[in-house]
């Protein structure tokens, strides 16, 4: 059999084997900035059309009044967790004199033109890029708190995570009692687990979750939810407690990317 | 003429995907329009054709997640090279045989997907496999049957592999 012959007759399977092995070594290469600027282009690429099969979708709604008063809204709850806040902080030093608190948001809206989501993803696409001022790991909000970070970043799109994407993590604290842990999507549904938070600390079912603002990436007092339920670990340290996102995942058309923040409570 | 024609409607799968699709997930669970069009690939133009198109449109796909670049397109190459052994013509005239036959390639597609994305998540094997292998499956299956009784030549052959 002629070599030409051999491989036409065993093409399927030199498909597949060439298949297997690009494939696997793309999932191990998957942090090389090669790929990332592949994914980058293919985003940009299919970024126009996304937005005209969107865009279909809104035409028989008050675009523009909603965009400005989600606007509004949006800053309207970041300055109301900032004064519960300030609330908070008020009554554990109310006997301080010279308390000061600042807080100051740059905030652009973005259009979400299309989703990414299964089990595990769950992603959105802006229509908003670095042209629009926005980089990786940038806040996502919406009017009822924290909804992501920014994943990558083209010129004119962006994917963002959201609060139940397997990947997102996010320090919080108790909002009554100050109890710090860390946020994660809570392995199926829509719902999230507060970790990291030990046994006998003072939680209940109906606290408010906000950010801790430690981090540099999400401002403190953004709300996450509130407190569903609370169970031991049969064996562990910690507590299992499932939380409730604020944000409605299944409603969101659009987004806020906190371009910078400053937030002095202290 | 077929690569360029294959190429705007793996586009146009893609971006239902991203933007119609998600509005009939279920507690995040969608149907996957993507590989039922690789699958209908497989059974107009057979394997090799199916494995291109599998691969190519995986990894486009995966390009708009946040998960691993690759996986999607691993799930379809693995899917279509079993699919391309088994379709035959009794799948024309027995529609229970032929959903089987999807319900099958399907569940191979998502137990090599899901696995690989749930890494780091600590979810064990059956929980992964009863909350999102199964369940994805089923949503695609639904949405396979839709499709096959809306346009019964999608998935009828041209050419067997």
């Amino acid at each position: 059999m002629l070599p030409n012959e051999l491989l036409l007759h065993r093409r399927d399977f030199i498909t597949f084997f060439c298949g297997v092995l690009v494939s696997v070594v793309l999932i191990f290469s998957n942090n090389n900035s090669q790929i990332q600027n592949v994914r980058a282009w293919t985003v940009e690429g299919f970024g126009f059309f996304l937005n005209k099969v969107t865009a279909l979708r809104g035409y028989y709604q008050l675009r523009e009044k909603n965009l400005w008063l989600n606007e509004q809204n949006a800053n309207l709850m970041l300055e109301n967790s900032r004064l519960r806040e300030a609330a908070f902080e008020n009554d554990r030093l109310k006997n301080l004199l010279n308390f000061k608190s600042r807080s100051k948001f740059d905030l652009v809206i973005g259009k979400i033109i299309g989703h990414s989501q299964d089990s595990f993803i769950n992603s959105v696409i802006l229509d908003v890029g670095k042209n629009e001022g926005v980089y990786k790991n940038m806040a996502v909000v919406t009017a009822q708190g924290l909804a992501g970070k920014i994943f990558s970043v083209s010129e004119n799109k962006a994917i963002a995570y959201l609060l139940l994407d397997r990947n997102f993590r996010v320090g919080v604290i108790d909002q009554r009692t100050r109890i710090p842990g860390i946020i994660r999507w809570f392995k199926t549904g829509s719902e999230l687990v507060l970790g990291e938070v030990p046994k006998r600390s003072d939680v209940k079912v109906g606290d408010k979750i906000v950010t801790s603002g430690i981090s540099r990436i999400f401002p403190g007092g953004l709300t996450i939810g509130e407190i569903k339920s609370i169970s031991d670990e049969k064996l562990g340290m910690f507590m299992n407690i499932v939380v409730e996102p604020a944000v409605d995942f299944s409603r969101l058309e659009e987004v806020f990317v906190v371009k910078s923040h400053n937030i002095d409570l202290n | 003429m077929y690569v360029l024609l294959y190429s705007l409607l793996f586009a146009v799968a893609i971006i239902l995907q991203l933007t119609l699709i998600p509005l009939f997930s279920i507690k995040n669970i969608t149907p996957d329009l993507v590989f039922i069009v690789v699958l209908a690939i497989v059974f107009k133009h057979g394997r090799f054709w199916g494995l291109i198109s599998g691969f190519v449109a995986g990894v486009v796909l995966d390009f708009f997640g946040t998960g691993f670049v690759g996986v999607s397109s691993l799930g379809n190459i693995l899917a279509v090279f079993f699919a391309g052994y088994w379709i035959n013509e009794q799948f024309e005239r027995r529609f229970l045989l032929l959903l089987l036959f999807l319900f099958i390639t399907t569940l191979i597609h998502n137990l090599t997907y899901f696995p690989i994305v749930s890494i780091g998540s600590s979810i064990g094997f059956w929980p992964l496999f009863f909350r999102s292998v199964i369940p994805h499956s089923m949503y695609t299956l639904v949405f396979m049957a839709v499709i096959y009784l809306a346009i019964p030549s999608a998935f009828n052959k041209s050419r067997l592999a």
